[in-house]
């Protein structure tokens, strides 16, 4: 992929006209627009909820996104991995990824990860990163993905889907719940039946958490599960604490503040 | 005591509703595991769910120790891992 020349200090003529309707949101301004460019955010897993996820990130003009996958499009992927296309079906999803991103924003820098999340890889893949979003599909990978950010102190934008439902909360090393806290056990499952648009859905809660965070902007999803029931149209905030006996965020200190 | 009781993806499958209203006639306090083990008998497919089963009191995530008094809300749900 194609190095990001530009400066981090100052927005070019051109960012600022593509950023133009976002710096207009009262309170948003080029400060923060600046903030998001100098991020760098990767997307774990690039399936239906990294899909949104990643796009929304790479419009909005995070400087430098990474996208992990070590899997390769199927067909029963196209329903709701809206960055996959069927000519790209066998081929990586990570480089199928990268290359659409890269063309949505051509002023940033985009690099493809065709590795998986392992207790071996992670805390290198995870190193000098601001932010974390966690769309991976499956609880194993989830929990490896929280173990290593607890010991690097990154932000976790934790996000999943089954059915019309949808959950994300943001993860703060040491501040907020981890993953091990909000979920102790997993929930075993071989196929998790999802709706495109409820994958897409989770992913963009998720990117906004982190443009949020990134941006400096209140309230977040931290200390909270958001539940979203799309069939029933429900939704609940959930208030989640600390689990005072979690052998993975125990004695955690914050990076924040 | 009546307690309103909320359920979420798999629960709200076993159950077949998206909620209910448990009528706990002169029982004043239980607890929300026991709860959910009253809710297992009525509608048993909910007992394979018991080990992963989360639970919220009031829109706060509890233990299965926490007390549920006459009006509160409660909801039950398994952990998400899809995307
Ligand atoms: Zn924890």
């Amino acid at each position: 992929m194609k190095e990001n020349k530009q400066p981090l200090t100052t927005l070019s003529q051109q960012e600022q006209e593509r950023y133009d309707r976002q710096v207009s949101i009262k309170g948003f301004g080029r400060k923060r627009q600046l903030k998001l460019k100098k991020a760098r955010i990767i997307v774990a897993g690039i399936g239906g909820v990294g899909s949104s996820a990643s796009m929304y990130l790479a419009v909005a003009g995070i400087g430098s996104l990474t996208v992990i996958d070590s899997g390769e499009v199927e067909l029963s992927n196209l329903n709701r991995q809206i960055l996959h296309w069927e000519k790209n079906l066998g081929t990586s999803k990570a480089l199928s990824a990268a290359t659409k991103l890269k063309q949505l924003n051509p002023d940033i820098e985009v690099t493809a990860r065709e590795e998986s999340i392992t207790e071996d890889s992670v805390l290198k893949l995870l190193e000098g990163t601001d932010g974390v979003i966690d769309c991976l599909d499956n609880f194993p990978s989830r929990y490896i993905l929280n173990d290593a950010a607890l010991k690097l102190g990154v932000p976790v934008f934790h996000a999943a889907c089954s059915g019309f439902e949808v959950r994300a909360t943001t993860i703060i090393p040491g501040v907020t719940p981890c993953l091990r806290c909000l979920y102790p056990r997993e929930l075993h499952q071989a196929k998790v039946p999802i709706l495109g648009s409820i994958a897409g859905m989770a992913g963009n809660i998720a990117t906004t958490e982190a443009i949020k965070l990134i941006a400096g902007l209140e309230p977040t999803l931290k200390n909270r599960l958001l539940i979203y029931d799309g069939l029933h149209l429900r939704y609940n905030l959930v208030n989640i604490s600390r689990n005072p006996d979690c052998l993975f965020c125990k004695g955690v200190r914050t990076n924040e503040g | 005591m009546k307690v309103k009781v909320l359920l979420f993806a798999q629960h709200c499958e076993a159950v077949g509703k998206k909620e209910i209203e448990v009528d706990l006639g002169k029982i004043d306090k239980i607890t929300a595991g026991e709860l959910y083990q009253r809710l297992a008998r009525e509608y048993p497919k909910l007992k394979k769910l018991a080990k992963v089963t989360l639970a919220v009191v009031n829109n706060d995530m509890v233990n299965a120790r926490a007390l549920v008094k006459d009006g509160d809300e409660v909801a039950f749900f398994p952990p998400m891992g899809g995307a």
